[in-house]
């Protein structure tokens, strides 16, 4: 498979763990109470803790295996899982301030990683040239 | 107006998640599987990332997903400047464009 399109899967796949790992957080959330029995048999909180730790496990090795400029705005995929699930499963209402909002940031995660890519690339032309130099 | 102790909530959880990643990121260089938990740097990092997600679900609690979610793209902001101060990592316009939207972002959200 192109590492390209791999890397969108993984993505893909990543960002929506996070995601139900943030909609079991919310469930967890209407039954949170000081009182140790109510938050260890609070089974919402075990699937989210789950979901969002199998998430963050995808991320480690995606980014071990591309660059930070490629998987950032990967990650922004995750606000649109978030905004479609919290709508159909929890009854949010979307308004066209949130969603504005989500775009801006969306936006702003692409260009930090876009700013990550170049430091990256000056780092790789430098390794070049000093192994030109070498030989 | 969001509610504003949810809003209180996440900017801390995305300040103290933030913190997190550094010290990850810190014991991360000195990483070697067989001396993991005497790893403190990176114990650290793990211990304030959970310690982070308590206040991140209280703040559930009170607000609505749609909401709370966004606001935690703080922490690409955090981890920018803590980066830029304490590892020495270079800051340049893009990344301070990206925080320039995040920051307009999330007030289209609080608001």
């Amino acid at each position: 498979m192109n590492s390209g399109i791999k890397a969108i899967f993984i993505m893909v796949l990543c960002t929506l763990f996070t995601t139900l790992g943030q909609i079991f957080f919310k469930l967890a959330s209407v039954n949170l109470a000081f009182d140790l029995v109510v938050l260890l048999t609070n089974q919402w909180l075990y699937l989210g803790g789950l979901f969002y730790f199998i998430g963050a496990l995808i991320l480690v090795m995606a980014l071990k295996e591309w660059d930070l400029s490629f998987v950032y705005p990967l990650i922004s995929i995750s606000y649109i899982w978030v905004a479609l699930t919290s709508v159909i499963y929890l009854g949010e209402k979307m308004t066209y301030f949130k969603i504005g909002g989500m775009l801006l940031i969306m936006v702003g995660i692409i260009c930090i990683g876009l700013g990550s890519k170049t430091k990256e690339l000056k780092r790789h032309i430098n390794k070049k040239k000093t192994r030109f130099s070498d030989g | 107006m969001a509610n504003i102790y949810s809003i209180l909530l996440v900017v801390l959880a995305s300040f103290i998640g933030a913190a997190g990643s550094f010290y990850l990121k810190i014991g991360a260089k000195e990483f070697k599987i067989a001396a993991i938990l005497k790893n403190y740097k990176l114990m650290l990092g793990l211990f304030l990332y959970g310690f982070s997600t308590i206040f991140y679900i209280i703040a559930l609690k009170f607000e609505e997903l749609t909401i709370v979610y966004p606001i935690t793209s703080l922490t690409y902001i955090w981890v920018l400047m803590i980066s830029a101060k304490y590892l020495k990592e270079n800051m340049n316009s893009y990344k301070i464009y990206g925080i320039i939207f995040i920051i307009f972002g999330v007030f289209f959200i609080v608001r």
